[in-house]
């Protein structure tokens, strides 16, 4: 269970986020939506242990441990797991030889065995075929050249292997044409089950189209403004972000 | 006496001291005597270029001065060595293709080319410029030109070399690792001079494997090759210089290409206290190509400097230079490379690039990548960067659960597989892969 506890947090000295509480159970998917500027970004890096989005106050536990005392790596070995808006080209490092390095980090803080190369073929076979994707990834470098498209399979592919207790989906579907947006977010259902959390950050109900969410947040100039169920993003599609800029939650 | 100084106790020498000292030496006998006349052009070649000092164009980034005062010695004699010493140094693949040198001096009864004997031809230097005198004239001519001043003291003070010829057509059915070991003094350092001279014939192919050993102790290895690759030959050279150490090591290949030959080098090293690896090329004739793939892996206060010079002076000709460097602590390197195309030689493509992955705030690198095009109708590029580990690249391997030093280690490594992926030779590329990869993050 991820435990947010009245979170503040900013870029370069000033709060962005200016308290944020919020509870994930797991299994449950949750939307976080908001306008340009709502503070989302900071809020997924601030999660993730991004240095240059430091907490300044409050508290965020995975499963009772405190993760804003962790390193990046630390929290991302518990479990926590962000997949990029725009994931970096990696050149010089191959795809699989990366996963496998990430599979095997997490596997050594679990205390178990580290898979061989033989032994990780298996594994990432089994999440491409899960994921219907093409075996090409296995032998390029990761994300160098790669379309927007791509770019997000190969993080919902690292999502696959890694398992993580709560993936931070960060504006997934940036970018993404309509057919595009359909596989990634059907990969990601696909991937959906009572142990993973998912956090889905975006600006559009389109993606939620295909990953329903259990709750919905509105994050308007860094505070969570508006929870509630699906219905929410219909809501928000008829008024737009507008009708939420000052209303507490 | 085995050793004789080649520097007065307390003095650093000039240029008039070391053409008094040789003409000792040669009233000593410390030299074959087939190879005194190419001494002789050495000595007086050196004589005229000087010491090299910080004014020299090809060491304005290297300090050397303190080689005048280390007060090396030259043995006459190579120390004791037995074959299997020779062959614990070895790759797997190249017992029986193996060229050795001991104490900067070839050892025919260590040599042994008995796996590639139908395709290749090996002899002491001395007795080829005997039998054949037309190698004698081709390396005094190059020497008589050579206007580097520590390739200068190769041919002056070499002691005897080794002349390897590829048959016309051949292709060597083992690669040929060409080895040079040094004993460790401990009363001075030790001068080491090797000299090669390669022949590769018409249409022959053939891989190069280029090893020091581990140096325990300070010597200067000085050694110079010469290459001539004939018509559509196809050359590679490994060149894998590890373990740091307090050496000095002056490394210069000479390579005279014809038409539509082919010669790859690729170079890896981890640098010593000097380290200099000049390289004057000539594509000589329409539709020859070479390429250099350079990566050096520096720590402490090594220094590392790369000298290039190539020459396109026939149309049609290619060359591809990359040099790449990992600098960390306080390091230095520099890599001093220029492209010339010639008139006539229209049809030229060249690219020259330089790259620094600069890991301490203390190391320093020095770039100049340089072109000079005298004809029409060609396609050049030179360029060079000079960068640190991308923060963000870091930590989006942190975010996934790959602490910060193994993530500089991937990256590093990423950096230099562009240069060791290019060594095919599996037993040379599995001593880069376990030396250089495998340290990174030390």
């Amino acid at each position: 269970m991820l435990v947010i506890d009245n979170l503040v947090a900013g870029f370069e000295g000033m709060d962005i986020l200016k308290g944020i509480s919020l509870t994930v159970n797991k299994g449950e998917i949750h939307s976080i939506m908001g306008p340009n500027g709502a503070g989302k970004s900071t809020f997924s890096k601030t999660l993730v242990g991004h240095p240059e989005y430091p907490a300044s106050s409050g508290s965020v536990t995975l499963d009772g441990k405190n993760l804003l005392e962790m390193e990046p790596d630390q929290r991302a070995r518990e479990g926590l797991f962000m997949a990029y808006q725009n994931p970096v080209e990696i050149p010089g490092v191959n795809n699989v030889e990366f996963l496998r390095m990430a599979y095997n980090a997490k596997r050594a803080h679990l205390g178990l065995e580290e898979a061989d190369p033989m032994d990780f073929q298996d594994i990432i076979q089994e999440k491409m075929g899960l994921l219907s994707m093409s075996g090409v990834f296995m032998e390029r470098d990761v994300n160098e050249g790669y379309s927007g498209g791509e770019k997000k399979k190969n993080e919902i592919l690292q999502m696959a292997v890694l398992e993580p207790k709560v993936a931070i989906l960060d504006e997934i579907d940036s970018g993404l044409d309509i057919d595009a947006l359909k596989v990634v977010a059907e990969n990601i259902m696909k991937l959906k089950n009572e142990n993973t959390a998912l956090i889905v950050i975006t600006h559009y109900q389109r993606l939620l189209d295909y990953i329903k969410p259990d709750h919905i947040h509105i994050l308007s100039q860094g505070r969570i403004v508006k929870s509630g169920g699906p219905e929410l993003a219909l809501e928000l599609e008829s008024t737009g972000y507008n009708g939420f800029n000052t209303e507490a939650a | 006496m085995n050793a004789v100084a080649i520097k007065r106790a307390g003095t650093v020498k000039t240029p008039d001291d070391v053409m008094a000292d040789f003409r000792e030496l040669l009233v000593n006998g410390c030299f074959t005597k087939e190879l005194v006349g190419l001494n002789a052009v050495g000595l007086e070649n050196f004589n005229q270029t000087g010491f090299p000092g910080r004014k020299s164009e090809k060491f304005t980034y290297l300090d050397v001065s303190d080689l005048a005062k280390a007060g090396f010695h030259l043995r006459k004699e190579p120390s004791q060595t037995t074959p299997s010493q020779v062959e614990a140094q070895l790759l797997p693949s190249t017992h029986k293709s193996r060229v050795v040198f001991v104490d900067g001096i070839y050892m025919e009864h260590l040599s042994d080319i008995s796996a590639i004997r139908d395709q290749v031809e090996l002899l002491p230097l001395s007795e080829a410029f005997t039998q054949f005198p037309e190698i004698k004239d081709t390396t005094l001519q190059r020497a008589i030109h050579e206007d580097d001043p520590i390739a200068n003291l190769n041919t002056a003070f070499t002691i005897n070399g080794a002349h390897l010829r590829i048959k016309d057509g051949e292709q060597a059915q083992a690669p040929i690792e060409i080895l040079f070991l040094a004993a460790r003094y401990k009363a001075y350092p030790l001068f080491t001079a090797p000299r090669l001279v390669i022949d590769v014939g018409r249409g022959a192919k053939v891989d190069f494997i280029i090893k020091n050993t581990k140096e325990y102790g300070s010597y200067l290895h000085n050694s110079v090759m010469d290459v001539s690759a004939r018509e559509s030959s196809d050359v590679n050279f490994y060149h894998i210089s590890l373990h740091s150490g307090p050496a000095w090591r002056f490394f210069k290949l000479n390579v005279d290409q014809y038409a539509k030959s082919s010669v790859k080098l690729v170079n890896v090293s981890t640098g010593s206290r000097i380290s200099r690896y000049a390289y004057d090329w000539n594509l000589k004739e329409p539709g020859a190509t070479m390429e250099i793939r350079s990566l050096a892996t520096l720590s402490n206060k090594a220094k590392n400097h790369k000298y290039a010079t190539v020459r396109h002076q026939a149309p049609g000709c290619s060359s591809r230079l990359l040099f790449k460097n990992v600098i960390n602590d306080e390091a230095r390197s520099s890599v001093d490379s220029t492209v010339i195309v010639e008139p006539g030689a229209s049809g030229s493509f060249s690219e020259q690039l330089i790259r620094n992955l600069l890991v301490s705030d203390k190391g320093r690198a020095d770039n100049k990548p340089n072109l000079m095009i005298h004809a029409d109708d060609v396609q050049c590029s030179h360029g060079a960067t000079i960068g640190q580990l991308d923060e963000e690249i870091l930590f989006y391997f942190m975010s996934r659960g790959l602490t910060r030093d193994e993530a500089a280690r991937s990256l590093l490594n990423a950096f230099a597989r562009e240069v060791t992926n290019s060594i095919k030779e599996p037993y040379a590329a599995a001593v880069v892969d376990e030396t250089i990869l495998q340290r990174r993050g030390e």
